[in-house]
């Protein structure tokens, strides 16, 4: 029976520890399920780490509000790191070594295993954008683009024949957002002041050097 | 089936001229892309178009112009050596220039001097645009040959090398006033 002070409905909430408790839980499942949408979301498999005598196999997603917010937390970021965190939905990272590597290790093997990947990238839809190739190394930059040549997918793919490193990023690059990138880097008007010889004070600044903001790291070229 | 052979001619007509004209330098470029020593960089037409595209701020009409060239490439092939493999940067510089056809291409200018050399050729497109630029260069450490496609503006090819990085485009600065 409730007390002359106190309503039924309010004899019936749960006590201050049970709702911190509750409220715990819920901040704790929150990013559990976010990895579980991401891995829904940005890649046919879920996570998997593997590291054995035979190789290693690490595979992982990370939703894109978690990417987001790094954008806005990781204190060391580049600018353009940054602005294009900020456009992320989804991202799956893959690292395969040893027998786990495409080509199991055979660096002799490596390049074929290496063009079959990009030839599934292009069945897949994807348009290849830049290609980088060493005697040892090869790098590949590839795209599904959308209306408007806004960026739906990024796939970068890197091999030096012992370990294979794939990036596939889901986004919502537009023109403008490439934009805020370049500019982030530093490479701005600036720089195209300097293309046509203008002495003028905004391009007195070298190619290459800090036109970009104070709190920017000092690693934007690597 | 007459008309089946009739339309197989008809296509492989308008498909094999343009597969040979892809290949024009470029056979340079695929034997020793991958080999010890050398680095290979390809760049698509596509990339192009999404950098043409950014949304930069733009005001400089001049700035525009350079947007709009850059929207005009087609496609950018850099082989790079720097030495660890069997060639030699001179030897490359002659084999390469001998890959180029002669009867496509005219020399737009030659620089030669102790220690560098530097060949550009040019393949005529309309008048004041070129369709393809072939860049050699020679520095006895290190040898560079770039292959420009597109509908490009000759004028404004130097503009290029002050605004790119490294990549061999820097000895394209030799080019200012070229075409004006």
């Amino acid at each position: 029976m409730s007390t002359p002070h106190t309503s039924p409905r309010k004899a019936h909430r749960p006590s201050g520890r049970k709702r911190r408790s509750l409220a715990l839980l819920l901040i704790l499942a929150v990013p559990v399920l976010g990895f579980m949408l991401g891995a829904a979301a940005a890649g046919p498999a879920g996570p998997r780490i593997v590291d054995n005598d035979q190789g290693t196999h690490i595979a992982f997603s990370v939703p894109g509000f978690l990417v987001r917010a790094a954008a806005r937390w990781i204190p060391d970021a580049p600018d353009e790191a940054r602005v294009l965190m900020r456009h992320v939905r989804g991202l799956r990272v893959e690292v395969r070594e040893g027998d786990y590597h495409p080509a199991r290790g055979d660096a002799a093997a490596a390049g074929q295993a290496f063009a079959r990947t990009l030839a599934q990238r292009e069945r897949q839809g994807y348009t290849p954008l830049m290609r980088v190739r060493s005697a040892d190394e090869r790098i590949a930059v590839d795209a599904v683009l959308g209306r408007g040549d806004r960026i739906r997918k990024l796939a970068i793919t890197a091999d030096d024949g012992e370990s294979f490193v794939q990036l596939r990023l889901k986004t919502n690059i537009g023109p403008e957002a490439l934009g805020e990138v370049l500019e982030a880097t530093g490479f701005d008007r600036k720089r195209m002041g300097l293309a046509f010889g203008e002495d003028t004070p905004e391009a007195g600044a070298a190619p290459g050097a800090a036109s970009a903001p104070a709190d920017a790291s000092g690693a934007i070229d690597g | 089936m007459k008309r089946l052979f009739f339309l197989l001619v008809l296509g492989l007509s308008l498909v094999l001229p343009q597969h040979l004209m892809a290949q024009t330098g470029n056979a340079f470029f695929d034997r020793y892309s991958g080999q010890d020593g050398f680095t290979a960089i390809n760049i698509t037409p596509k990339m192009f178009e999404l950098i043409a595209a950014m949304s930069i701020d733009a005001e400089d009409p001049e700035a525009q112009a350079i947007l709009e060239m850059i929207e005009s490439i087609e496609g950018l092939n850099v082989l790079i050596y720097e030495g660890g493999g069997n060639a030699s940067p001179r030897s490359l510089f002659q084999e390469a220039r001998k890959s180029v056809p002669s009867g496509n291409f005219e020399e737009l200018m030659t620089v030669q001097g102790d220690e560098e050399q530097v060949h550009i050729l040019v393949e005529d497109g309309k008048p004041g645009y070129i369709k393809q630029l072939v860049l050699m260069v020679d520095d006895q450490d290190e040898f560079v040959f770039l292959t420009l496609r597109g509908n490009i503006e000759l004028a404004q090819i130097a503009k290029l090398a002050k605004m790119a990085d490294g990549m061999g485009l820097d000895a394209l600065e030799n080019l200012e006033g070229v075409g004006q």
